[in-house]
């Protein structure tokens, strides 16, 4: 059997050009040695969750930094419920101010990466919760 | 923070649902061939399953250098057959490093506002190092998307060279994909897949420099017997796409009524043992060079021969 392969969607949902940070992650996260798609900018949250039902992916690695997270993430998460595939982690990364978090995560946010952290703290989150491997600080 | 219960599906739930053309089980049977989790046993009844079938998708390989607008084209053409109520299934390879093992799976961006669409389905896979452009996962692959009954599969190759020929054989019909300015009239003389495919799709036919390439492929034409035809279109303005389809269906629907198709497909079917012996044994050479200890006063061949004599193979 072949090593375990994490496949991984970066998605963008709502209306939002900036891909820089998308771009970023998902180059950071093919160096970890993951299979990335990426959605392009502009989706809408059936776009990102079909996507992820046909690419199969272990996480969603969503990001938007317009301020429209608290509504359009969830719906993501509504859209993979309707699928059958809530079971596909999804994590929210951007310009997320900290009295979000919890109410992301009250609607099926696995975690929020917001300022002050980078790719290395979503590679290590991947690696500890599809991979199974212990992350030392 | 909570574990979450992933998604489990049985050997049967897989197969049952594939068959249905339920996105989900679809996706997970590429995901277990791909993981080498398939056991034979899935993917001996998808076989089975396919040879009894009377719904014969056509498998169409699109292939041609990085930059000449593969994906662009693939986009025009499920959105054509989309329009026609047909149901498409693509698979679109891309490259994987050769240092880590990762990928960045970019081809689906091209075609993303066709979805949501129940009828529309696409899945990107890293090329995992293969040689020639194809694995043999993405055989079987196309095997799985034939399960499910896409009226069209359509297959897309990495930004190729000249001589990743392997498309070919896993496809109904080949369209090498060209594009204005890319080398003068040596590049046309040259062997490899130019020789293979049946269809020339220039693209980008609108740029003003199309002309010169125009020149230089009739020239090309004019000497060989058996040429590919030659379409000129433009995907990026949308033309010709209505005649690359019907030159598809005409020319496929000519394979079946003269045999050509039946015969493609054994040879299609040969071509796959071949490439799952080679990968098989690869793996185990892989092993024993990486672990084999170096003796430069030694031949390399008559190690090579040697060893696979104790293997027991012919040699």
């Amino acid at each position: 059997m072949a090593d375990k392969v994490v496949r991984v969607l970066v998605g963008k949902p709502g209306l939002d050009g900036h891909d820089r940070a998308a771009k970023v992650m998902a180059r950071a996260l093919r160096d970890a040695g993951f299979e990335v798609i990426y959605t392009g900018i502009r989706q809408t949250p059936a776009q990102v969750a079909q996507t992820a039902v046909q690419e199969d992916v272990d996480v969603i690695v969503l990001n938007n930094l317009t301020g429209a997270h608290l509504e359009v993430f969830p719906l993501v998460v509504e859209e993979l419920k309707k699928r059958g595939r809530d079971d596909i982690y999804v994590l929210a990364t951007g310009v997320i101010p900290f009295e979000d978090v919890e109410p992301l995560k009250e609607k099926g946010i696995d975690e929020v990466f917001g300022p002050g952290t980078g790719p290395i703290h979503v590679i290590n989150w991947i690696k500890e919760h599809v991979l199974g491997e212990k992350q030392g600080e | 923070m909570s574990k979450k219960k992933r998604l489990v599906l049985t050997e049967e739930e897989v197969f049952r649902r594939l068959i249905q053309g339920d996105e989900v089980g679809l996706a997970r049977a590429l995901s277990m061939i791909y993981r080498e989790e398939a056991t034979s046993s899935l993917l001996s009844r998808i076989y089975a399953y396919n040879a009894d079938k009377k719904h014969k998708s056509k498998v169409i390989g699109i292939t041609g250098a990085g930059g000449v607008g593969k994906s662009t084209l693939i986009s025009v053409l499920a959105e054509a057959l989309l329009k026609k109520g047909l149901r498409i299934g693509i698979i679109a390879v891309d490259p994987s490093s050769p240092k880590t093992g990762g990928a960045l799976l970019g081809d689906r961006i091209r075609l993303q506002h066709l979805f949501p669409n129940p009828n529309l389905f696409f899945r990107s896979f890293s090329s995992r190092g293969m040689v020639g452009g194809i694995n043999p996962f993405i055989f079987d692959a196309v095997a799985v998307l034939e399960a499910a009954s896409f009226d069209y599969i359509i297959i897309e190759t990495l930004g190729i060279g000249q001589d990743e020929i392997d498309i070919v054989h896993m496809c109904d019909l080949t369209a090498l994909v060209i594009a204005p300015g890319l080398g003068d009239d040596v590049q046309f003389l040259k062997s490899g897949v130019i020789e293979l495919v049946d269809l020339i799709v220039m693209n980008k036919s609108d740029l003003p420099t199309a002309s010169r390439t125009v020149g230089i492929l009739n020239s090309y034409t004019r000497m060989v017997e058996n040429h590919p035809d030659i379409i000129k279109l433009s995907a990026y303005k949308k033309q010709g796409i209505m005649e690359l389809i019907e030159y598809i269906d005409n020319k496929w629907q000519e394979l079946l009524d003269n045999g050509s198709l039946e015969k493609r497909r054994m040879e299609r079917w040969k071509f796959q043992v071949g490439n799952w012996m080679r990968y098989i044994i690869g793996k185990r050479i892989h092993k024993f060079v990486e672990k084999g200890e170096v003796n430069p006063k030694a031949s390399p061949y008559e190690i090579a021969i040697s060893t696979l004599k104790e293997w027991g193979c012919e040699v």
